[in-house]
């Protein structure tokens, strides 16, 4: 398809009415004849395409296609429908024009040229033009190109002495990444700049915003966030690498001072620190933490716990009475029996504490990650130039207004309250006299405390440190935060649904959410309990006795008064970077000789471009079917030779492209060795020596009962005939050759490998005509529409395979005598 | 001689007078124009670059400019075109300031003879359509006008749409100058 340019003003007012048509550019493609018509930009729409400067006439303007090289120019314009405008200030520049269904305005002035071709001026032949200027004449201008080979109309050259793809002449720094190991995907990495230099010297807007990445190629964007804030000697800017190969790459940082647009990612979150006095300057202090402690969360600011706990009312039965009644009196009916017990023994449990041991900490907040000195994070291990805050061993961090203030415990116990009356006991019927006192009666309980409980929340043991002096994030930090950052960090899920608890080593977890007490109930004396005094030893209970039973109480949630946040923890890059030296004027990558990669699959083919990385271009030109007209039918370059039998054994057919990685694995393909090729496989050998027949290769056992395709029995390609199985003809010279009716020959018995008559037999030795010998898979005619029959044993008296029956009624109306209809050995 | 003895030392003075002045202006002009441009020389020397300046993108001269005052246009149509054919128009002006009159003549032949006709005027915010009279001929061979005031802007979509109706034929094309 021709190259074709259409540029400047042409519209199209088309055939359909409309009182809402819409100017679109179209012909931006620049392929192609054009053909103006409504299919082509929608009914009732105009088509206005790019208007340049003519260069021969600063008044004036060009618009046209292009195509061809040289001195013409054959690009076709046909109009099809609409009306095409050229107004008197204009000149459409084309090849031929065909007016079809359409129609053409030329204002008086305005000039349509036929056949001229168009230029512009690209010096240093990147594609890219100096100018919005347009020359439609015969001979090239100065640095003078067709316009079938400006890439991007879009954009005028920033610097047309160097070539360069990436139009970009702001300041530029390349970082080199230097890495080894498997490729790394969307990898994050910081790099310093002293941006305060940079913004000092008008070189980078005030808030950095100015900054851009760029990938290796000098032209694809990369998202940035810088995370210690902008103008510093040592801002930290981290960027997203869609792909670090093994051996590294180069990706480039620009400012230009100018550019008003901010690049860098958004982030509206802040870094949460703790510290030991007020906020440094630019933190400001974080109130919500006040008489709260962190707890890990998936997002920041929700509420919970509390600093007390309470358990609802413990109960029990009693046990058996305090004492029993020893005298041996005659106490009546209506005692209290000695082993009586009483239900509903019960005491209340008061509210409780269950702070945990704290340390009063500064909560402080800063969007930049800017720490001054003091400033306390969380780390796995003690980072150099950071202290660990042993203040926080055994102890967990509370918000508060002023650093200091120590309390709480691991441990409680509750205060119970009495005076429950417990059930009533019963009477004992022992003995019949009544009048010796009232039996049933009950008891009021007594007050007194819980056992012990533990109200450690659930926590894990974090190391924390302050930073000696003023400085940067470090790697594998731990902070809280309100928002996971764009860049650089990863949520630390280690701590959520945890309390950070300080310690000397990182690691360690334990604690539980909810905690229960035992707890004794006791009662007092009962004021209506019987009186023993009959004739029956510690048969009643005594009249001052009491009861008591143990019981556990309802668990309770002790998680204390908290605060959710996100624990984040900063990444630790792999790569090592290093910032190279400024340099103004057009970024320019390190260009190599690419070669175009059309079908996408790595690997490239035809000519190279010395050229900067692109989309589409790759080093290698190994591809040797690149026609991109099935991405899917990727191809590279391997030496795999045709097994079309699928033996995996090729033959050395000439076959180096195929459509996977692996002659193994590859298969035909419209991208593979061919289009006409249905079946067959790739192998990296070329050792076999028939690849029509898959039983046919180096070291193969099999022995077929036909030859192998092409007349020969050579099935293990060792250059032998191993007819196996396959009709033998035998001397009429050799042993008991000779049978009825079977003249000179044996008579084609038929032997078959890995039968019992599988042996090989020769002529010479054993075979019709023996005896023992077995006529098998015999199917072959011997004259005149007789066969034989399989499986005869050759026996006397003459062994030989001449059982038969006749099948057809032969010529002359006898096979070997015998009769049609009739059968059996002669 | 006397004369010339009294006048040498008064041309002595004048001249050493002028000698001065012009001694003076050269020290300016040093001052002004030397003497700032090895400062400002030194100043550049102290930056390691300057900024460059970065051309416009965009490839189009925005608004696409205009030809001024009256346009005559000719038409050409291709064998399939059907329906009454303009041959030319004029629209004067092209360029009119808002509230001017725009009026528009297009010369229109058929063999049949035009029923109806009309304009729509497409401009940046604005979409009118005004019928076209015949000023002179006949409906078969004649010149259609329409006038109207500019009360838009046309910096990007200025076009007129025309309309020709001869019984079932219809012309349906235009003029398009942004």
């Amino acid at each position: 398809m021709k190259k074709i340019l259409l540029l400047f003003t042409i519209v199209s007012i088309f055939h359909a009415h409309s009182t809402s048509a819409v100017a679109v550019e179209c012909f931006t493609d620049f392929a192609g004849d054009r053909t103006i018509d409504s299919q082509v930009v929608g009914t009732g729409e105009s088509c206005t395409l790019r208007t340049f400067v003519d260069g021969n006439d600063s008044n004036r303007l060009v618009s046209g296609l292009d195509a061809s090289t040289g001195q013409i120019n054959t690009a076709k314009l046909t109009v099809s429908s609409g009306t095409v405008t050229i107004n008197s200030n204009e000149t459409l520049v084309i090849g031929s024009l065909e007016l079809s269904g359409g129609s053409i305005a030329l204002a008086t002035g305005g000039r349509l040229s036929i056949g001229t071709p168009l230029w512009m001026i690209d010096e240093d032949n990147d594609g890219i033009p100096s100018s919005t200027t347009i020359y439609y004449q015969t001979s090239a201008p100065t640095n003078g190109v067709r316009i079938s080979t400006i890439s991007n109309l879009a954009a005028i050259d920033c610097n047309d002495a160097s070539y360069s793809t990436s139009n970009n002449c702001s300041y530029h720094r390349p970082i080199t990444l230097s890495y080894s190991g498997t490729t790394l995907t969307n990898h994050d990495v910081v790099f310093s700049l002293d941006t305060a230099s940079l913004i000092a010297a008008g070189k980078m807007t005030a808030d950095c915003g100015d900054i851009r990445l760029l990938d290796s190629d000098a032209s694809t964007s990369l998202i940035y966030w810088i995370e210690g804030g902008c103008n510093t000697s040592n801002t930290q800017i981290w960027t997203r690498v869609p792909s670090i190969p093994d051996g590294g790459k180069t990706i480039y940082v620009t400012y230009d001072g100018t550019t008003a647009t901010n690049g860098q990612e958004a982030w509206s979150g802040s870094f949460i620190m703790l510290n030991n006095t007020a906020c440094p300057s630019g933190w400001t202090r974080n109130t919500s933490f006040d008489n709260r402690f962190p707890y890990g969360a998936a997002s920041y600011g929700t509420t919970g716990g509390a600093d007390t706990h309470v358990h609802t009312n413990a109960s029990c039965t009693t046990g058996t009475p305090s004492a029993i009644d020893g005298n041996n009196s005659y106490g009546g009916g209506n005692l209290a029996h000695a082993n009586h017990a009483h239900t509903g023994a019960q005491v209340a449990i008061d509210s409780t504490s269950n702070m945990i041991p704290y340390l009063n900490m500064v909560y402080c907040n800063n969007s930049d990650l800017t720490i001054s000195s003091g400033l306390i994070g969380l780390f796995t291990s003690t980072p150099t130039g950071w202290t660990r805050f042993s203040a926080l061993d055994s102890r967990f961090p509370r918000g508060a207004s002023s650093y200091g203030t120590t309390g709480g415990a691991s441990s409680h116990q509750h205060n119970t309250t009495g005076g429950y009356t417990t059930g009533l006991s019963g009477t004992s019927n022992e003995s019949p006299d009544g009048s010796q006192g009232n039996g049933n009666h009950t008891h009021t309980t007594t007050n007194g405390t819980t056992g012990s409980g533990t109200h450690t929340p659930p926590y894990l043991n974090m190391i924390y440190a302050s930073i000696n002096s003023a400085g940067r994030g470090v790697s594998n930090m731990i902070v809280m935060s309100t928002a996971t950052p764009p860049l650089g960090w990863t949520r630390y899920t280690s701590l959520d649904s945890r309390f950070p608890q300080g310690a000397a080593t990182q690691g360690s977890t334990g604690g539980t959410s909810t905690h229960t007490h035992s707890v004794t109930i006791t009662t007092n004396i009962s004021g209506t309990t019987g009186v023993g005094a009959g004739y029956r030893v510690n048969s009643i209970s005594h009249r001052n006795h009491t009861h008591s039973c143990s019981a556990t109480t309802a668990s309770a949630s002790h998680i204390p008064a908290y605060l959710t946040t996100l624990f984040i923890q900063r990444n630790s890059p792999s790569p090592t970077l290093l910032v190279g030296t400024e340099s103004s004027g057009e970024l320019n990558c390190q260009e190599y000789n690419y070669y175009q990669d059309q079908d996408g699959d790595g690997f490239g083919a035809g000519s190279p471009t010395y050229m900067c990385a692109a989309s589409g271009y790759v080093l290698n030109n190994t591809d040797c079917n690149d026609t991109g007209t099935n991405a899917a039918n990727v191809s590279i370059a391997l030496s795999c030779y045709i097994d079309q039998d699928n033996d995996n054994y090729g033959i050395n057919s000439t076959v180096s492209c195929v459509n996977t990685s692996s002659c193994a694995t590859a298969t035909w393909g419209s991208g593979g060795a061919g289009t006409t090729a249905s079946a067959g496989t790739f192998s990296t050998v070329n050792t076999d020596c028939y690849d029509s027949n898959a039983n046919a290769y180096p070291t193969s056992s099999y022995c077929g009962t036909t030859h192998r395709g092409d007349g020969s029995y050579d099935y293990n390609c060792n250059s032998s005939q191993t007819e196996c199985g396959t009709d033998y003809n035998y001397s009429a010279s050799g042993t008991n050759q000779t049978y009825a009716g079977i003249s000179g020959s044996c008579g084609n018995c038929n032997r078959s490998c890995g039968s019992s008559s599988n042996t090989i037999y020769s002529a010479a030795s054993i075979g019709c005509g023996q005896a023992g010998a077995v006529c098998t898979s015999f199917n072959g005619f011997i004259g005149g529409g007789c066969t034989r029959n399989i499986g005869e044993v050759c026996s006397p008296p003459n062994n030989a395979c001449e059982d038969y029956h006749m099948t057809s009624e032969p010529t002359g109306g006898y096979c070997n005598g015998i009769s049609a209809g009739t059968q059996g050995c002669n | 001689m006397t004369s010339s003895s009294s006048v040498k030392p008064t041309v002595i003075l004048g001249l050493g007078i002028i000698g001065l002045l012009i001694g003076f202006i050269l020290v300016q002009i040093y001052a002004k124009y030397f003497v700032n441009h090895e400062l400002n020389q030194t100043s550049q020397d102290t930056e390691e670059f300057t900024l460059p300046t970065l051309p416009s993108p965009s490839p189009t001269p925005t608004p696409k400019p205009l030809p001024s005052g009256p346009q005559t246009y000719t038409f050409s149509h291709g064998g399939l075109v059907t329906g009454p054919k303009p041959s030319s128009a004029t629209i004067t002006p092209l360029d009119p300031e808002l509230g001017d009159t725009q009026s528009l003549t297009v010369t229109v032949s058929h063999t049949s003879p035009v029923s109806s006709a009309s304009l729509t005027l497409l401009t940046d915010n604005d979409s009118r359509t005004f019928p076209l009279s015949l000023s002179s001929g006949t409906p078969t061979e004649g010149v259609w006008q329409a006038s109207w005031e500019t009360q838009d802007s046309y910096l990007q979509r200025y076009q007129i749409q025309l309309s020709f109706q001869a019984g079932e034929e219809v012309f349906n094309g235009g003029l398009s100058f942004r």
